[in-house]
């Protein structure tokens, strides 16, 4: 591909970028804060656990940490296995 | 005008995406991908604050206003398989530059 | 086998050093994932403090003495990540599942039963159910997933051809 192609494509997707930032809700006040109000007022009392972002993480959203420590661990088997048959 | 941690958003991704497409050095485009990712964790973090709050956390807090948890969980999880995605382009960068003696992502003996 | 350590590597003064260093950064990295319910960290964070002895003790002893005992140790250090992910995937079950093992094992201690009041206090190791076991769990997982991956990537690759890659300036053939 030509350098003036990628540089044209490239000016196009930062103009949606600048676009797309420009157009968020300002930086301090988000937008809609329910789940998570309800989250700081009944986190301790459900889990008995001080630190709210590792209760999040081990006993609300548990599966996605489950997902990835199977990420981690795939990605560790697969360094193993491209290293297999040239260990000798 | 946008605010600064956007701006640092904005930058990081223009400078991941433009070094991912220009350069030829294979190691040069997996750290392009790095920026990028760490870019999109800024992005992810600076979502959920709320102006004049404390960490989520209820150990000696100073206040009981906080910042929006979820999003720095999600921050978490994103962290650890950018670092699973990193290593494994890693290793394979290391297995071309063994089979084919370069790491030049535009000779044409990489694409038979 | 002194004579090997002593051919490769830094001086002996980071070897020293590196050895005496160990300690205090693996019981830091242990202490930061063992307290993931009360301060910030958790096991993630935790297991990546104790990842970099592995890479510090590669830096400072050169890959040939890592590279002479690989063949003894790459098949425990599977077997204990292997433990370290079964052991978390059992926890996940144990804590979704039995609405009657949740009473128990969640919004308490371990074995004391402490109960935590709302609002700020100084944190109590004993609460917090089954996150501090679940720390320990993804902890010992990330340590052997990455120790791993540095070993691996450090030891197993061979020295390469004579070609380098060259980044021309100016203007670039298509």
């Amino acid at each position: 591909m030509k350098e003036k192609t990628k540089a044209g494509t490239l000016l196009v997707l930062f103009a949606f970028l600048f676009v797309a930032v420009l157009s968020l809700h300002p930086f301090g006040r988000p937008t809609d804060t329910r789940m998570d109000d309800y989250l700081i007022q009944n986190g301790q009392l459900e889990t008995g656990c001080n630190n709210i972002v590792t209760s999040v993480l081990f006993d609300y959203r548990a599966l996605d940490t489950l997902g990835e420590t199977t990420v981690l661990f795939a990605a560790t088997c697969g360094i193993f296995a491209a290293f297999l048959g040239r260990k000798r | 005008m946008i605010s600064t941690p956007f701006m640092a958003v904005v930058v990081l991704v223009l400078f991941g995406l433009s070094a991912m497409v220009f350069k030829r050095n294979l190691i040069k485009i997996v750290m392009a991908v790095h920026v990028m990712g760490s870019g999109v964790n800024l992005f992810l973090i600076s979502l959920g604050y709320r102006a004049g709050s404390t960490a989520p956390i209820f150990t000696n807090a100073p206040k009981l206003e906080m910042a929006l948890p979820v999003p720095q969980a999600l921050t978490l999880t994103s962290i650890v398989i950018n670092i699973a995605v990193v290593a494994l382009m890693l290793t394979f960068a290391a297995l071309i530059y063994e089979h084919y003696g370069t790491l030049d992502a535009r000779k044409r003996r990489l694409l038979e | 086998m002194k004579r090997k350590i002593h051919d490769t590597g830094l001086s002996p003064i980071v070897k020293m050093a590196v050895c005496i260093l160990a300690v205090p950064v693996a019981t830091f990295g242990f202490y930061v994932a063992l307290h993931g319910h009360l301060t910030p960290g958790g096991g993630f964070a935790g297991g990546a403090v104790i990842a970099t002895i592995t890479a510090m003790f590669l830096v400072a002893f050169g890959r040939d003495v890592i590279k002479s005992q690989h063949s003894k140790s790459f098949s425990s250090l599977r077997t204990i990540k292997s433990i370290g992910i079964t052991t978390f995937g059992i926890l996940i079950f144990i804590s979704l599942s039995a609405t009657f093992l949740h009473q128990y094992l969640t919004s308490s201690g371990w074995f004391f039963r402490v109960t935590v009041p709302f609002g700020p206090n100084p944190g109590y190791l004993g609460t917090g159910g089954i996150i501090p076991l679940m720390n320990l769990a993804v902890g010992l997982e990330v340590v052997v997933g990455l120790s791993l991956a540095v070993i691996l990537l450090l030891v197993s690759s061979k020295e390469g051809h004579t070609e380098a890659p060259v980044e021309k300036m100016g203007r670039r053939e298509e």
